[in-house]
């Protein structure tokens, strides 16, 4: 049996200085073709869990693992090659059309004086093809809307090739069309090209409706974990964001709607 | 740098000299309203000499020797410079080359001595110029004002090695005290010079 | 074909110091004079140098601390420089490469300065720190060098300020040779490292997650970055604009990846500043002009321009 592309092993850590954990008990295991999302109130330690399971931090207690081997003893560039991933924020600097763009997720399987070839641009190719996103291939960053521009990033990410793809929020700040039209796509990466995905998200519904599996944490510590009907129950949503929800089922999928609660029949 | 009028103050002078110059003008009024008698004197080519002689005799009571004085320091500004013989260049500094142009004291003290400036077609008193002009003006020698008796540093450097009195050591290392500025010793001073480049 | 033209240019541009200066050299005894082959060719290439360092310096800075309006003498080095070669002076200290020497030591000390600032509290060189710092760390030194110009035997420090306006006056072959072995080392690790300062362009933790390793990555590009400006300011004194023009120029023809980018700069560098030191020594003679003036003359309406065209961007 091959080892999961990711693995947490009852991962705890603390920031320094800090007077609590951010991340508690926290067990994970992502195998190819599989879309994970984790789920949470702010602070419930969603970005920590990022940072440790790709090596960035160790952690205080547990285990991080990716490929069978500690994520903390990946060289950064081998670890490029297995691991795509698309941060929550990008400061991109400099002007550049959007194949430049794409053709950065090819460097890590670049050598240190090596130029680009045919393969390199072929997979570049790709991934702007699996994104929906050859159409924009020679456009400046600049003038794509927030939906493309994820979507291009989503493709940069593809061009490394990786086994697992991370997503950090990625449908914050985008509107309904293209937040539906990044999960529509990450799904059907799982599914086209085998690949394993880690989402962190908010939101609550779109994950449930395209997740295999969910992880819900409150404070840094698991709450529920498993296929989204067990995860998303009314009980447990109430609890962990304290506040009331109707349930409901689309496709099979738990979805919560949100009720009023007028400021005098506070409970 | 303005002088410590405190400093001064408190030394009670009958008289203050200063070079007219900088920040000296603004300590000179201060003074003056502090009513310490003051005179700003000008002090940069042979002309100003007898001129100053003048004003210090005039603020001393000693007009009489003053003017003797005087009289020595014009003849040495008015008098017509000899034919030149001989060229130079003075270096003030090397890196990068500054020399000394017209209109300044030691272009005078040069024409006087019998010598002709290299650079004395440069109306500014110090200017900076290229290494490759010195070479190519190719002055006989290279003057430059220093207290020390060793060979300027410069001239071990190799690009100054292009210059013919660089490498053949035609340096007038000229004392400061004597030749810095125009004062009651710059006849002294071009008498020098002149037996110096005769040698 | 760019590539072609640029180094026409970079010819062109050695061809014309060689041949043009303030002492006339008929074309006929170029090749026999001694002008030529001990001042004006010595001083041709170092200004190549130079130029070529401060450019691939200035455009490897840009992009460490992501601001498109860094220059390498933003580090503090001048300062430190400056400093140096007073002490130099005024401590009389001996010999004809003391103050180069002196002035090589104050850079980098004002560097160590900088980047230890850079490290404190785990930072590992900001770039806002390091930008601070080099501003402060400058500042610092001007201000005790001052103050030590104005203790001190006014006459001849004040010339000190004059060689740190920049100048190739002290070019030689030797100098030629120290910078030609020297320079070598720096720029190579700059220009190994085009890949990651691709990817830093992006953010650093975007640049990590594509395999750069960055603290790595930054601490090389900030030390040779600076050791090759320690070097330049040392040999030539401050020469400004040049590390801070030359790569935005070249970005317009040759775009951001470094691979390309960094040669580019080093040629165009060396063509401006070699360009620059001819225009200082022909447009008023016999006398001439610091070649950082000359360089910020040229300098500052391109920078203008750059910068509307940015804005419009």
């Amino acid at each position: 049996m091959t080892a999961p592309l990711l693995r947490l092993d009852g991962v705890r850590y603390r920031y320094p200085g800090a007077t609590s954990d951010a991340l508690q008990g926290v067990s994970l295991a992502i195998a190819p073709r599989e879309f994970h999302a984790v789920l949470g109130p702010n602070g419930s330690g969603k970005t920590t869990l990022v940072r440790i399971a790709l090596g960035a931090v160790a952690p205080s207690q547990g285990q991080a693992s990716i490929g069978g081997r500690a994520a903390q003893q990946w060289p950064r560039q081998d670890l490029a090659r297995l691991v795509g991933v698309v941060p929550q924020r990008e400061d991109n600097l400099f002007p550049q059309r959007v194949r430049e763009t794409v053709l950065l997720g090819r460097y890590p399987h670049l050598s240190l004086w090596g130029r680009e070839c045919a393969a390199d641009h072929a997979a570049v190719d790709r991934a702007l093809a699996a994104c929906d996103a050859q159409h924009l291939a020679d456009r400046w960053l600049w003038t794509l809307s927030g939906g493309e521009y994820q979507r291009v990033r989503v493709a940069r990410a593809l061009a490394q090739e990786p086994k697992l793809l991370v997503l950090d929020e990625p449908g914050m700040s985008l509107d309904l069309k293209h937040e539906m039209g990044l999960f529509e796509l990450v799904l059907g990466l799982v599914h086209t090209e085998g690949i394993g995905v880690l989402m962190i998200t908010h939101d609550l519904n779109l994950a449930a409706r395209f997740a295999d599996s969910l992880l819900l944490l409150e404070g840094g510590r698991p709450v529920a974990a498993g296929a989204p009907a067990q995860v998303l129950t009314k009980q447990i949503v109430e609890t962990v964001f304290s506040w009331p929800v109707a349930m409901q089922t689309i496709d099979g999928r738990p979805q919560m709607v949100p009720l009023r609660q007028p400021k005098e029949s506070r409970a | 740098m303005p002088p410590n009028i405190e400093a001064v103050m408190a030394r009670r002078p009958d008289l203050v000299v200063l070079y007219n110059a900088g920040p000296n003008v603004t300590a000179a009024k201060q003074l003056e309203r502090a009513g310490i008698q003051t005179v700003l004197i000008d002090l940069n080519r042979l002309e100003d000499l007898g001129p100053a002689a003048r004003t210090l005799g005039r603020l001393t009571g000693r007009q009489e020797q003053a003017e003797s004085l005087a009289i020595v320091l014009d003849s040495l500004a008015c008098r017509p410079p000899p034919p030149s013989t001989i060229s130079l260049a003075f270096i003030v500094w090397d890196n990068p080359p500054i020399v000394i142009g017209h209109g300044s004291y030691l272009d005078q003290l040069a024409a006087q001595a019998g010598a002709r400036n290299v650079f004395g077609d440069i109306a500014a008193p110090s200017a900076q110029v290229s290494l490759e002009t010195i070479v190519a003006r190719d002055p006989q020698w290279i003057a430059v004002l220093t207290d020390s008796a060793a060979m300027p540093a410069f001239s071990r450097r190799r690009e100054w090695r292009a210059v013919r009195a660089v490498r053949e050591g035609h340096f007038l290392l000229l004392p400061g005290s004597l030749f810095g500025r125009p004062g009651p010793r710059s006849g002294e001073a071009i008498a020098q010079l002149r037996a110096r480049l005769a040698r | 074909m760019k590539w072609t033209l640029l180094a026409l240019v970079a010819v062109l541009a050695l061809l014309l110091s060689v041949v043009l200066g303030p002492a006339a050299v008929p074309l006929s005894e170029l090749l026999r004079s001694d002008i030529v082959w001990n001042l004006r060719a010595p001083r041709a290439l170092l200004a190549f140098l130079v130029g070529g360092s401060l450019g691939v310096a200035g455009a490897g800075l840009q992009a460490l601390v992501r601001n498109p309006l860094a220059d390498p003498f933003l580090l503090g080095l001048s300062g430190g420089a400056g400093l140096g070669a007073v002490l130099a002076i005024a401590l009389h200290l001996p010999g004809p490469w003391a103050l180069p020497i002196a002035a090589f030591i104050g850079a980098l000390a004002a560097l160590g300065l900088v980047y230890r600032l850079g490290l404190i509290g785990g930072a590992s060189l900001d770039p806002r720190i390091l930008l601070l710092g080099g501003v402060a760390i400058g500042a610092f030194a001007a201000a005790i060098t001052t103050a030590i110009v104005s203790l001190a035997d006014a006459a001849e420090l004040r010339n000190a300020f004059l060689w740190l306006w920049g100048g190739l006056s002290g070019a030689s072959w030797d100098s030629v040779l120290i910078v030609a072995l020297y320079a070598p080392i720096p720029l190579a690790v700059l220009f190994a490292a085009s890949r990651p300062l691709d990817l830093l362009a992006l953010g650093e933790e975007s640049a990590g997650y594509l395999g750069a390793d960055v603290d790595a990555v930054k601490r090389r590009v900030y030390l040779a970055a600076s050791l090759l400006t320690a070097a330049a300011v040392a040999v030539s004194g401050v020469i400004g604009f040049v590390g801070l023009v030359v790569p935005h120029i070249a970005r317009l023809t040759w775009g951001h990846r470094h691979r390309s980018l960094l040669p580019a700069a080093f040629l165009g560098g060396g063509a401006l500043l070699a360009f620059a030191d001819t225009l200082a020594r022909t447009v008023v003679a016999p006398r001439e002009l610091p070649v950082g003036v000359v360089t910020a003359l040229i300098g500052v309406p391109v920078f203008a321009l750059l910068l509307k065209r940015w804005t419009i961007a």
